[in-house]
């Protein structure tokens, strides 16, 4: 039985459950080989629900391709991945289009588009009866402060209103497991940081950024990928305790020094 | 289908906005236009054949045209990530795909058809006696065939390079195959531009109607084959 934030109140309020371990990601040996470079080599990795997990890599692109691979966008030539209970993208709206979302470095919408259309196309895909669909639209453009904005072209507002509108776009579904690819990297640090502050208990979310301290106080977890392995995966309070700095400096150093297993990761969470 | 048909109209919303909707659309009748001006000595054995030979000409323009706009646009779309967007949401690939051929089918067929009536004036007007409709119709249909065929090769070409490289591929090699297709004579064999080189050789064809339908149907054989391997190609590419 897989236990995802979907599974109902009760069943979680079960001590048995929780003994369970309850994982949002689970990654089994991922292999992926670009232009003869391992990004990704035989890649073991479990990721608890309601994590809030940092990926930095070294290569930069290994993170990276991991996020995409999740998601669905790249393909592994080894290994398998289940995300939120279901094991690859389906086509079926109510599975993996609500319940995962992914976010990258593009914010991949047509700019002539308005942030409205834009949701309405989120949601439609997702298959919303129409008046969830309008709840939805409204509860998510509050959220994301984008009134003024909704009925005007998304190219009006230059990029960063796209990575915004990308934003709310992916959690309209409100999905049970977030990708963030370097996302909003034109929005400003501020307000950057209030839209990252995901909310949800049960949502578990990886965030791959070239500068992890711009994440600080968004993550619980920081994972280090060496050469597509994964060599370390450990609570931030980690690098706390061995003075080390959420940076890739830090996340790197702590990888010499501990290498925290993704069960105790799991428990140590919850 | 109801998926499908949103792409679709998203795809042509884009072609519109883009101004690629009026290339797409206009090239073809500004040819078809165009085939009255052409010269009396110039414009063929029969009034019907030559039209049909100088709207073969303009057509080659224009769906070569197209071919390298549908190659571009798909590289274009997966390098800014819209086809990822899509796909993050368990949108097949497939459908995205083909919603841009749809899209420029659509596009072409209306181009192709709206010039072959100018054409068609252009023929009438310089016959004696009132031609057969048929042939020619016939020969247009297979014509928007061959069209789909290089839409198809585009969008296929898109998925493999960037934007510049995948125009100019698909450019270059929609106008030599259809070039190859006039000037070469027609044979028995049909051939996915046997639509193009009917159209060229009006007057030269034995069986126009059997050669077009023969045509048309290798030609959607062929797009369909090249749909398919377009779909492999877009399933196993990163986005």
């Amino acid at each position: 039985m897989t236990l995802t934030s979907s599974t109902p109140d009760a069943l979680w309020a079960s001590k048995s459950v929780r003994l369970l371990r309850p994982a949002a990601i689970v990654c089994e040996g991922i292999t992926r080989t670009v232009r003869g470079q391992h990004l990704l080599d035989d890649l073991a990795m479990v990721v608890g629900v309601g994590a809030r997990l940092l990926v930095v890599s070294r290569p930069a692109e290994s993170a990276s391709m991991l996020l995409q691979v999740l998601a669905g966008l790249s393909h592994a030539s080894a290994g398998t991945v289940r995300l939120a209970g279901v094991a690859r993208a389906d086509d079926s709206p109510a599975g993996w289009a609500r319940r995962v979302g992914y976010v990258g470095p593009e914010a991949g919408i047509y700019p002539w588009m308005t942030p409205r259309e834009v949701l309405d196309l989120a949601a439609r895909i997702a298959d919303y009866e129409p008046a969830e669909r309008q709840r939805r639209i409204d509860v998510i453009a509050e959220h994301y402060r984008l009134g003024v904005q909704l009925d005007e072209p998304v190219q009006r507002g230059g990029v960063a209103l796209a990575e915004r509108v990308a934003l709310a776009a992916a959690m309209l579904t409100d999905p049970e497991v977030v990708l963030l690819n370097e996302p909003l990297r034109s929005v400003d640090p501020e307000e950057r940081a209030r839209l990252l502050a995901i909310p949800g208990r049960r949502r578990t979310i990886l965030i791959n950024s070239h500068f992890p301290a711009s994440e600080a106080g968004l993550v619980n977890q920081v994972a280090f990928l060496r050469d597509g392995r994964l060599a370390v995966h450990a609570p931030v309070r980690e690098l706390d305790a061995r003075g080390l700095t959420l940076s890739q400096r830090g996340i790197e150093a702590l990888a010499g020094v501990v290498m925290v297993a993704p069960e105790q990761v799991t428990t140590a969470n919850r | 289908m109801k998926r499908l048909w949103t792409l679709t109209r998203m795809a042509l919303h884009e072609l519109w906005i883009s101004f690629r909707l009026i290339a797409v659309i206009g090239l073809p009748v500004l040819g078809g236009m165009l085939v009255i001006a052409v010269p009396s000595d110039l414009a063929g054995v029969t009034a019907v054949g030559g039209a049909g030979f100088w709207y073969a000409v303009a057509a080659c323009a224009a769906i070569s045209i197209a071919s390298g706009l549908a190659a571009g646009t798909m590289a274009h779309e997966r390098r800014r990530g819209t086809v990822a967007w899509m796909a993050v949401r368990a949108v097949p690939r497939s459908a995205v795909l083909f919603s841009w051929f749809v899209a420029f089918g659509m596009l072409l067929t209306v181009g192709i058809a709206l010039g072959s009536i100018g054409a068609w004036l252009a023929a009438t007007s310089r016959a004696e006696a009132p031609p057969d409709v048929v042939p020619f119709t016939a020969a247009i249909g297979a014509t928007v065939c061959a069209a789909f065929v290089c839409v198809a090769a585009g969008l296929l070409i898109g998925i493999f390079l960037r934007t510049v490289p995948a125009t100019a591929l698909a450019l270059v090699l929609g106008a030599a195959l259809l070039a190859v297709a006039i000037v070469t004579p027609l044979r028995g064999l049909p051939s996915p531009t046997g639509g193009i080189s009917l159209l060229a050789h009006l007057d030269a064809a034995a069986r126009p109607i059997g050669y077009a339908l023969q045509s048309a149907g290798v030609a959607l054989a062929a797009a369909a084959v090249l749909l398919v391997v377009a779909r492999l190609a877009l399933e196993r590419s990163d986005l």
